[in-house]
């Protein structure tokens, strides 16, 4: 080959990988950013969920900036806002218990008492050392607002005559003449604004303080357990629905999986089908009639009566994943520990159940996750006794848009799903690579 | 050591499929016996129920006298090695070799003694720590059979364990497992549907054919003095000739007739055909129990146009054309004939086996 054909070869490879890598980043960027939204979201206060554009990088300390107002006994409290670039207002009062409290709320930020009151302190020398600065600056700032009070009437009045005169015949001169003031007002108006800006930028070294204090990241998910009705009662609910869902869907799906993989029997395939075909529901469907049955049962409003309504579209997955796992490990394997000393129980339990760990593995992650995160049957089959994703659900609709506390809600509703899936990741992981025998 | 009895031994699948039937099969102590047979001939499914992974339809199993029929396998006292090796792959050699034993509940010296005697037999003592996964085919093997060496069954059975190795290994093993059974003197019975491999390790041959033991011997039995056309035609490759004959009887005189020629058989074989009433036999020639003589001889029957020629090394395969069929002949390498040749065609007539056309049975002198 000659050294062209090499380098074109080259050449090729390399636009080859790095489609591939686009590629591959492409997929993780789809997969991970809204989980990192999810997360961000989850910790930030009201004050920076409601900013916008929602500031997507986590903040660890909040800047706060106290002044006091003019001519009254208050003080307004401003926090600085990265998304806008400024320090936006948050509350003006006298009452320094009810400030330091709102700001909690408001900011997830512990402002103390202490804190508030020594700022205080602080802005009042501040204050007395600058007060001739103050209200000389005050002063004109005050007589700029005057003007602009003037310019925004001629602006109006101008307005208001050119819409007479538009469009009319024999009066174009009038329009120009018009035009031509209400440019020059508002440039006016623009000039005197950015005077108040630097007076007040002056101003500002002189009458306030600021202070930064640290947030609390975790405060959405303390204020989600506060608030919603007897989540930790519904998370612990949730846990045992999906271990129980679990242990249903593995014992009898995993022992008619192996009936299936291992013995000929009349009518098996149609019995594969239909388990399959109980999948073709929706959940909410089968859930309706469940109520009466489970009401009769006893089992309504309770963990079980759930896992049972899970385990039905489960026992089909489990069914479907561990029988071509069992049919993928050879009869012999069992047939040879029964030829050495073991019993068919025992030949199942010390050779196939180990090999087919990762298939069982996979299965029980599917029934956890799946029964876990379920809420359209759970709102249904549940009522004093909801778990957990019917409280999230329940907070998201209820409290008045409070995304953060949903994205609480939401991250504390994955992490038992992912800490199930890490405690098993090593079957799951042989599970993409299939048995091998 | 022990024997094994079989009385009988049925098995049906479903409601009219015999898998296999009435088998009768006694085994004596310390022998190695065959069952050789085609596909779907019962051999495996006979084997399967000795072991009793295999429900017993009818029959008695008896291994030292002892009714096991019944019994699973675990409490039978035997040992298997399996086609595919079944080899635990979450096991390693060492594991998979003492599993047997720790069933047993042996002590670790113990245990650590006997797998360390039989990897040695089997030669694999290098690999004991190593998952299965890691070894190759012939490795694997060694390990399946040392693993069922170290328990020191009554009865060793091996269902084609050979037959997942390619052809050299195929042959090496063969050896070692004689070698290892002439050590370890372990009744064996031995699966397979490779005649060179029944031929050259079996004590006795069972050949079996439809669910049913057709012939019984010992190797040189089994491919001299054939029961039947399909043990003739089984055994040996190629296998036998089979040539149409008509008999011609003329004052006391017996002449074999074919459309192409005719011979008097020897004294032997006249007075077997004699008893023969019917018209027409079938003559069996082994390929290697006819001459081919490039020039006119007196031993000559017939003279052909060699079809094509298939030269081996150690020997030639002549094909002619016969009566619409062929026939192979088994030549020495020298002189070397070519397609096209005419030939002269002789018999060992001692050697040849005669049929009869309506049962497929041999004839016999009575």
């Amino acid at each position: 080959m000659s050294e062209k054909d090499l380098k074109a070869k080259k050449t090729t490879k390399i636009i080859a990988r790095t489609i591939f890598y686009l590629f591959i980043v492409f997929i993780a960027m789809v997969i991970l950013l809204p989980i990192y939204f999810l997360l961000s979201i989850s910790f930030m206060s009201d004050q920076e969920a409601y900013d916008w554009p929602i500031p997507l990088g986590l903040s660890f300390f909040s800047e706060f900036k106290i002044e006091t107002v003019s001519q009254t006994n208050d003080y307004l409290i401003s926090v600085y806002s990265k998304s806008q670039e400024k320090y936006v207002s948050l509350i003006q009062g006298s009452k320094i218990d009810e400030m330091s409290e709102f700001l909690n709320k408001k900011t997830n930020c512990k402002v103390t008492e202490e804190k508030l009151t020594q700022a205080i302190q602080d802005v009042h020398v501040l204050y007395e050392q600058n007060a001739n600065e103050i209200d000389r600056i005050s002063g004109e700032i005050n007589s700029l607002e005057k003007q602009i009070l003037t310019i925004n009437q001629n602006i109006i009045k101008t307005k208001r005559s050119l819409s007479i005169v538009e469009g009319r015949e024999s009066m174009e001169d009038m329009e120009k003449k018009l035009q031509i003031d209400l440019e020059k007002y508002e440039s006016e108006k623009e000039q005197l604004e950015l005077q108040i800006e630097i007076m007040n930028t002056a101003l500002t070294p002189l009458n306030s303080t600021t202070f930064s204090v640290f947030k609390n990241l975790f405060a959405n998910y303390i204020t989600f357990f506060k608030v919603t009705r007897d989540s930790i009662p519904a998370l612990m609910r949730s846990i045992q629905v999906a271990l129980l869902t679990v242990l249903i869907a593995l014992t009898i799906g995993g022992m008619s999986g192996y009936a299936f993989a291992r013995f000929a029997f009349k009518g098996k395939n149609i019995l594969k089908l239909s388990t399959l075909f109980v999948r073709m529901f929706p959940g909410i469907a089968i859930a309706m009639p469940m109520v009466i049955i489970l009401a009769e049962m006893g089992f309504y409003d309770k963990p079980i009566g759930l896992s049972l309504v899970y385990s039905v579209g489960q026992i089909a997955l489990t069914i479907w994943i561990t029988a071509s796992i069992f049919m993928g490990i050879p009869v012999e394997l069992e047939e040879a520990a029964q030829v050495f000393g073991r019993t068919r129980i025992g030949a199942f339990i010390h050779i196939t159940l180990p090999l087919a760990l990762p298939g069982l593995a996979a299965s029980a992650m599917y029934a956890f996750i799946g029964s876990w995160a379920e809420t359209a049957q759970a709102i249904v089959l549940t009522q004093f006794n909801p778990t957990f994703p019917v409280v999230v659900y329940q907070t998201m609709v209820g409290a008045k848009g409070m995304v953060n506390l949903i994205a609480a809600g939401g991250v504390t509703m994955a992490l038992p799903a992912v800490l199930f899936t890490i405690l098993i990741r090593k079957y799951i992981l042989q599970m993409w690579g299939g048995v091998k025998v | 050591m022990a024997t094994l009895q079989l009385k009988n031994l049925s098995k049906r699948y479903g409601k009219t499929v015999w898998g296999a039937k009435d088998i009768n099969l006694s085994v004596d102590d310390k022998e190695f016996i065959v069952l050789l047979g085609p596909s779907g001939c019962g051999k495996t499914t006979t084997m399967r129920m000795i072991a009793g992974l295999e429900e017993v339809t009818q029959g008695i199993i008896y291994i030292d006298q002892k009714d096991v029929t019944f019994l699973p396998p675990r409490k039978r006292d035997i040992s298997m090695v399996f086609q595919s090796y079944a080899v635990w792959p979450h096991l390693t050699v060492f594991d998979n070799i003492a599993f047997p034993l720790r069933l047993k509940k042996l002590n670790a010296s113990e245990i650590d003694k006997r797998v360390k005697e039989v990897s040695d037999m089997t030669k694999i003592e290098d690999y004991l720590e190593r998952y299965p996964r890691q070894l190759s085919g012939g490795q694997r093997q060694r390990v399946a059979l040392a693993r069922a060496l170290v328990v020191n069954p009554k009865v060793f059975l091996m269902d084609e364990p050979l037959s997942n190795l390619d052809a050299k290994l195929r042959v090496k093993m063969r050896t070692e497992m004689k070698a290892i059974h002439k050590k370890t003197q372990a009744t064996t019975v031995f699966v397979t549907h490779d005649q060179a491999e029944a031929m050259s390790m079996a004590d006795r041959i069972v050949i079996m054919k439809e669910g049913s033991i057709v012939q019984m011997g010992t190797p040189d039995d089994v491919y001299f003095d054939c029961e039947d056309m399909f043990v003739a035609g089984f055994i040996g490759t190629p296998p036998t000739n089979f040539l149409t004959m008509e008999i011609a009887r003329k004052e006391g005189q017996l002449k074999l007739v074919n459309k192409a020629f005719s011979f008097e058989p020897i004294a032997e074989n006249r007075d077997i055909l004699k008893g023969f009433s019917a018209p027409k036999v079938i003559m069996g020639v082994r390929p290697e129990s006819m001459r081919v003589f490039t020039e006119k001889a007196p031993d000559a029957v017939f003279s052909r146009e060699v079809l094509v020629t298939e030269p081996q090394g150690s020997h030639q395969i002549v094909a002619i054309e016969l009566d619409d069929s062929i026939i192979k002949i088994v030549a020495p390498p020298f002189p070397k004939v070519k397609a096209g040749d005419i030939v002269h065609i002789g018999f060992e007539h001692d050697r040849l086996m005669f049929f009869d056309p309506e049962t497929q049975k041999r004839i016999r002198k009575r």
